[in-house]
């Protein structure tokens, strides 16, 4: 294995420009499992840890930005973080245990691009963009539209994420996000769910809702918006709901859970979520 | 090779190892520290915990290339020494915390990272500190009462 550790962005760029086949490694939480697991390894390695400024959390007027690097750790204890997005403070205090969270990053649980990732859920519930930078500049690109199938991203050979940029949320919406494993620390998610809502007194006003592990990708449940907009919350509305929600979900079966599993318990946390909205 | 300089249990040292290697083969392999075990190699067990400038990390899940000249690490054989480690150490044993040993030394890592972070200290913020590590012999409620023990609680 060939391992480059840049200590800034530009010497990064000049190695990813003669390495484009090279891996980028961030904390090291999923990739190292992952060579452990299949005993293999890539041959060019891009370790970023070294680059400094990558870990940070800035409030700026509109929006939450936060650097690649920044541990689950920092982002659950950050005051920030905790008070504008909770959902994103409380989604990363659930990822692994202490000494996970110490090592994983929110770049790196992006761009991992799991379908059972925890962070995911809660930032596409708040809208959030990446900053992905390459050498000929910046683009913002939508975390919803940054996934494109299983495992796989729109990141470019010559890109990296800068940084994860989230909208202030309306104000008075409630939010929350629910995860199910087979134990509260160390789990991967068999089902994990964000919803934010925001209610006037004709109805539904703002409704973002999203889910992990339930399809390729973590995903924006689009549809179950679309017929909850404008809506009053009734029991029959939550069931209908349920029922258009499922109908565009194909979870799979694999060795952390069922179809039918999935499609319950995912049934029962949106169902939840709406009853304490 | 990779040639570093790190810190390791207060003292300088100078280590060559393969661009693979992980810490935890490092310290194992290159530096006979073999306190620090090797339970499930993905982070799942916390058997290979160990202090990096300051944080509890996994030695498992550390590329040891990445960790640049001046790191300071501090293992269990590290925290031994030290007047908490000795806390624990007394702790562990007056709880009967320790059956057949091979997570103890995770457990405390965990602990003492616990301990020299934290001041409030009870059976939740215990639970959470430690909620990384498994026992097999599954005695973890003795292993709860040692850290209370050793936090001064009890």
């Amino acid at each position: 294995m060939n391992i480059f550790t840049p200590s800034n962005i530009k010497e990064l760029f000049e190695i990813r420009a003669k390495h484009s086949n090279a891996v980028l490694l961030a904390g090291g939480t999923d990739l190292l499992a992952q060579w452990h697991n299949n005993k293999s390894h890539p041959q060019k390695v891009i370790s970023l840890s070294g680059i400094k400024n990558l870990s940070f959390v800035k409030e700026e007027k509109n929006y939450v930005e936060i650097g690649a690097l920044t541990t689950h750790s920092v982002i659950a204890a950050d005051r920030t973080i905790k008070k504008l997005l909770p959902v994103l403070s409380y989604a990363a205090s659930t990822i692994g245990a202490p000494a996970i969270r110490n090592m994983g990053t929110i770049g790196g649980n992006i761009a991992n691009a799991s379908p059972a990732a925890d962070l995911p859920p809660a930032l596409l519930i708040y809208d959030a963009s990446l900053i992905l930078a390459s050498q000929s500049g910046n683009r913002e690109l939508k975390l919803s539209e940054f996934f494109r199938g299983y495992k796989l991203t729109a990141l470019s050979d010559n890109e990296f994420i800068y940084s994860v940029r989230i909208p202030l949320p309306p104000a008075d919406i409630y939010s929350e996000f629910f995860k199910i494993g087979t134990r509260r620390a160390q789990s991967i998610a068999k089902v994990s769910f964000a919803g934010l809502i925001k209610k006037d007194k004709k109805g539904i006003e703002t409704i973002r809702l999203a889910a992990g592990s339930v399809a390729p990708v973590p995903i924006r449940l689009y549809e179950t918006e679309r017929f909850l907009q404008g809506r009053i919350l009734t029991r029959s509305v939550i069931s209908s709901a349920c029922d258009i929600m499922l109908k565009y979900l194909k979870p799979i079966s694999d060795v952390r859970s069922t179809e039918e599993y999935r499609k319950f318990a995912l049934k029962n946390l949106l169902t939840r979520f709406l009853n304490k909205a | 090779m990779i040639k570093r300089k790190w810190q390791i249990n207060g003292k300088v040292h100078n280590i060559q190892f393969e661009e693979e290697s992980r810490l935890l083969d490092v310290l194992r392999d290159r530096l006979g520290l073999t306190g620090t075990k090797e339970g499930c190699g993905e982070g799942e067990c916390g058997a290979c915990s160990v202090i990096i400038d300051g944080e509890l990390k996994l030695g498992c899940l550390q590329l040891a290339a990445v960790l640049s000249d001046g790191t300071d690490i501090l293992t269990i054989e590290g925290v031994e020494k030290t007047a908490l480690g000795k806390r624990i150490q007394k702790s562990f044993l007056e709880s009967n915390a320790v059956q057949c040993g091979f997570c103890t030394p995770g457990m405390v890592m965990a602990t003492y990272y616990l301990l020299s972070n934290n001041k409030n200290i009870d059976r939740r913020t215990i639970k959470t500190a430690l909620s990384g590590n498994l026992c097999r012999c599954t005695g973890y409620r003795s292993i709860f009462e040692a850290v209370e023990l050793a936090s001064g609680r009890k």
